[in-house]
């Protein structure tokens, strides 16, 4: 672990350098030994790091950095299964909203349902939430299907859309633009102003994508 | 108890000095570009230092009284007037019931804010009435039409800010930067660069962040993760112009940062409209977080969860 500096009231703490799921634990355990410390107004979890500012009128940069040292170096660090919700994303996984899932069948010599199969089989980790709101950058994937992103991203990727980024997957919870590769469309809200917490995911999550019919995808409120 | 937007700049927007603890699911800080300005019109008033007010991006605005209170205006340099009587910038002032209050064009500046003595009720998203247009959440987007409501309250004395503090947005800026831990993957020729070269603001300057133009600084270093991203963050693109990410910056990123803008320094960079220069100076984080201090400290916080 390493605290440096990022502002003048700020700090990073990094726990690795590699994007890694031991990584990501220890990260999800800083997030929650240092809430509620006092003086401590924002802690961004990313994949390998926590991003803490300090409220200059309560700590200095020493007095935090030691806060930091202390808090951190007693954190019990939980393992993946230990802790955090699991969840179930649905997803009509279909050329008709998979924009990409036949390019990519054909480059990987691979059938759609072999691609599907893939995608489906991990439980993912939410690394991160980032980019948008509720944006969940989750991995891993397969290396069988690990896949650049677009070299020219679309202008307007459609709500729910899930999609792959080399060895990373994530949903966009909003339309947007967006260069990743796109599998399949899921009808559930990502991103809810009214809902507690706003985002369905948070980072430590663990996710676990089903393959839903046409009919369901319209059933669970679904729109193309 | 309210008042009616006749008219309004298209960026008029509920702010306050923004969200904290929402960075996890992926929100922008957002709040106040300008925290002074911000800041200083609630003390004239005697309201909480992060009572929300309207935030007018190049000024330009007719808003008329549902009811008599005290408001006051301040940053950009803009003509106001109550009906025809001119009235100065950075004072309290009163406006009875049916009376137009006018704000002309910026004549110096980008960001003028509008506030009223009262209470208003705004809705908040992670404790923040704060509005994010990119994101979809928070506060409120004025237009024409529309009212902003609140309940007035008795101002006991009229207030107006030291004519010696009142900033003019209008010369070339000192940045002070405080390097960060990436400073150590730039050549020290590029950093060299960096401080010793003159950017321009340029046109693609918002709320997110300002984008300048001079002699491009150079990243030999590796790859960055992505990582939470300081209020003031100097990000090196790979075409070498630095961007400083501002109030409604992205919660997270994966470009290299030589160092982070203190906030002051911020607060008075989005003043400034495009084509003014800057340079940038080192400064320690020990004396960095200080001038924080002190900032916070003269407007009336008082660190308990103040940021």
């Amino acid at each position: 672990m390493e605290i440096l500096t990022a502002s003048a009231t700020a700090y990073i703490v990094t726990f690795g350098d590699v994007i890694d799921p031991a990584v990501a634990s220890q990260v999800f355990s800083g997030l929650e030994a240092l809430k509620g410390c006092a003086g401590i107004v924002e802690v961004t979890p990313s994949y390998t790091s926590l991003y803490v500012a300090f409220d200059p009128l309560v700590l200095d940069p020493f007095t935090c950095k030691a806060l930091l040292e202390e808090t951190l170096a007693k954190m019990a660090v939980k393992t993946e299964e230990s802790s955090h919700a699991e969840v179930e994303i649905p997803v009509f996984y279909d050329p008709e909203v998979g924009l990409d899932l036949e390019g990519l069948a054909r480059e990987k010599g691979l059938s759609m349902e072999e691609i599907i199969a893939l995608h489906v089989s991990p439980v993912y980790r939410v690394y991160t939430i980032g980019f948008l709101p509720g944006f969940p950058y989750m991995g891993t994937v397969d290396p069988r299907l690990a896949t650049p992103r677009h070299a020219n991203p679309r202008t307007a990727l459609p709500k729910g859309s899930v999609g792959i980024a080399e060895n990373q997957t994530a949903i966009y919870p909003q339309k947007s633009p967006g260069g990743w590769q796109i599998l399949g469309r899921t009808p559930l809200e990502l991103f809810d102003p009214k809902r507690e917490g706003l985002s369905l995911l948070k980072a430590g999550d663990r996710v676990r994508f089903r393959a839903i019919s046409r009919r369901e995808f319209f059933d669970l409120g679904g729109v193309l | 108890m309210s008042v009616e937007v006749l008219s309004c700049s298209p960026l008029c927007t509920l702010q306050d000095a923004g969200r904290v603890g929402a960075s996890a699911v992926g929100l922008s800080q957002s709040g106040a570009a300008d925290e002074f300005a911000f800041y200083v019109a609630n003390m004239l008033l005697q309201n909480p230092p992060n009572a929300p007010m309207l935030e007018m991006a190049f000024g330009n605005g007719v808003f008329k009284a549902l009811a008599s209170f005290e408001a006051v205006v301040t940053g950009a340099k803009v003509s106001l007037h109550v009906e025809e009587k001119p009235v100065p910038l950075w004072q309290t002032f009163r406006v009875e019931k049916g009376q137009r209050i006018r704000l002309g064009m910026v004549e110096c500046g980008q960001w003028v804010y509008l506030a009223f003595k009262g209470v208003m009720d705004a809705p908040l998203v992670f404790g923040s009435a704060s509005t994010s247009v990119k994101e979809g959440i928070g506060g409120q987007r004025f237009w024409k039409g529309d009212r902003v409501e609140f309940a007035p309250q008795t101002l006991p004395h009229r207030a107006r800010l030291k004519a010696s503090y009142v900033p003019s947005y209008a010369e070339p800026m000192l940045l002070r930067v405080v390097l960060g831990y990436q400073e150590a993957y730039f050549a020290p020729e590029e950093k060299a660069r960096f401080f010793e070269s003159e950017y321009t603001i340029t046109k693609e300057s918002n709320r997110m962040g300002y984008r300048l133009e001079g002699p491009a600084v150079g990243y030999g270093g590796k790859g960055i993760i992505s990582e939470g991203i300081a209020f003031g963050a100097v990000q090196i693109p790979p075409h070498g112009q630095p961007i400083v990410l501002l109030k409604e910056r992205q919660s997270i990123g994966g470009y290299p940062k030589i160092g982070s803008v203190l906030g002051v320094d911020c607060f008075a960079l989005a003043q400034r409209p495009a084509g003014t220069t800057v340079r940038f100076a080192p400064i320690s984080m020990e004396e960095g977080a200080s001038i924080m201090r002190e900032f916070y400290g003269t407007m009336g916080l008082r660190g308990e969860k103040s940021r």
